[in-house]
């Protein structure tokens, strides 16, 4: 089956994710800009996450402070931390991209479509470094900096992780079908 | 195997329809396959046949399944 033969249904949805990947290119590209070129054009400095703690009460709250005059060394962290998550957005959406490719040439089970997959995990790990890994090591580095009353704040989120799992899974399933694809090629 | 040697195996089933009177087209009606299959199968480019289609094509064309194949060297 190839694409002059998919019923409309399927050129549709084949459309629509190739117009969805095209959108997260555009807001990756969009958000590592302007996350760049946050500390220079605001002239707040480079922004932080950390936690803060109102003044007589125990609890702490997560939040972000901005360092004014920050080192080249946090300058380079916090750019290094929105590039890596803005590639990781990046990597999934081209995968997303060669897996409608690969939808649009009729096979389900291509080789292709398993390099995509694995590609999507990647993808996933990236950005999970940038957008959470980093900004830990950023605060790290912002944090004899930080204003009375905020304090180091690293957090990690593992949802990612059992993403990824999920994602090796179904790669590992996509594999399966393309051997059962191989074995029944020419049967008829 | 490679592929040539699947070649070696050739399937009459062009010649034994022919013989019978019969297209490709309302052979394949009567097995019950596409007639995309049905060349797949003519042309050598078969790799594996199910017991089902063999049956059919042996009925349809009233032969025996040693009938519809031939080893070439």
């Amino acid at each position: 089956m190839t694409e002059l033969t998919m019923v409309p249904r399927d050129r549709t949805i084949l459309s629509v994710a190739k117009a969805v990947a095209w959108v997260g290119l555009a807001f990756a590209g969009i958000y590592a800009f302007s996350g760049a070129v946050y500390p220079f054009l605001t002239g707040n400095g480079v922004p932080a996450q950390a936690f803060t703690q109102i003044p007589g009460q125990e609890a702490k709250f997560e939040g972000a402070v901005e360092i004014a005059d920050p080192s080249l060394l946090l300058l380079a962290s916090y750019l290094f931390s929105v590039l890596v998550a803005a590639g990781g957005q990046i990597i999934i959406m081209v995968a997303l991209l060669r897996l409608v490719a690969t939808a649009r040439a009729g096979e389900a089970f291509l080789p292709g479509m398993l390099e995509a997959l694995k590609l999507v995990g990647l993808g996933i790990v990236v950005w999970t470094v940038g957008a959470d890994v980093l900004p830990g090591v950023t605060s790290a580095i912002a944090y004899r900096d930080m204003p009375e009353g905020f304090e180091f704040f690293a957090t990690f989120n593992f949802a990612p992780i059992l993403i990824v799992v999920v994602l090796g899974v179904i790669a590992a399933l996509f594999d399966v079908g393309a051997r059962l694809r191989r074995d029944s090629d020419g049967l008829v | 195997m490679p592929e040539e040697d699947l070649s070696r195996l050739h399937c009459r089933v062009g010649e034994l329809a022919a013989e019978r009177g019969l297209t490709l087209t309302e052979l394949a009606e009567r097995v019950g396959i596409s007639l995309v299959n049905l060349s797949v199968l003519k042309n050598d480019r078969a790799r594996a046949i199910r017991f089902t289609t063999l049956i059919a094509l042996c009925d349809a064309l009233g032969c025996q399944p040693g009938d519809l194949f031939e080893m070439r060297d």
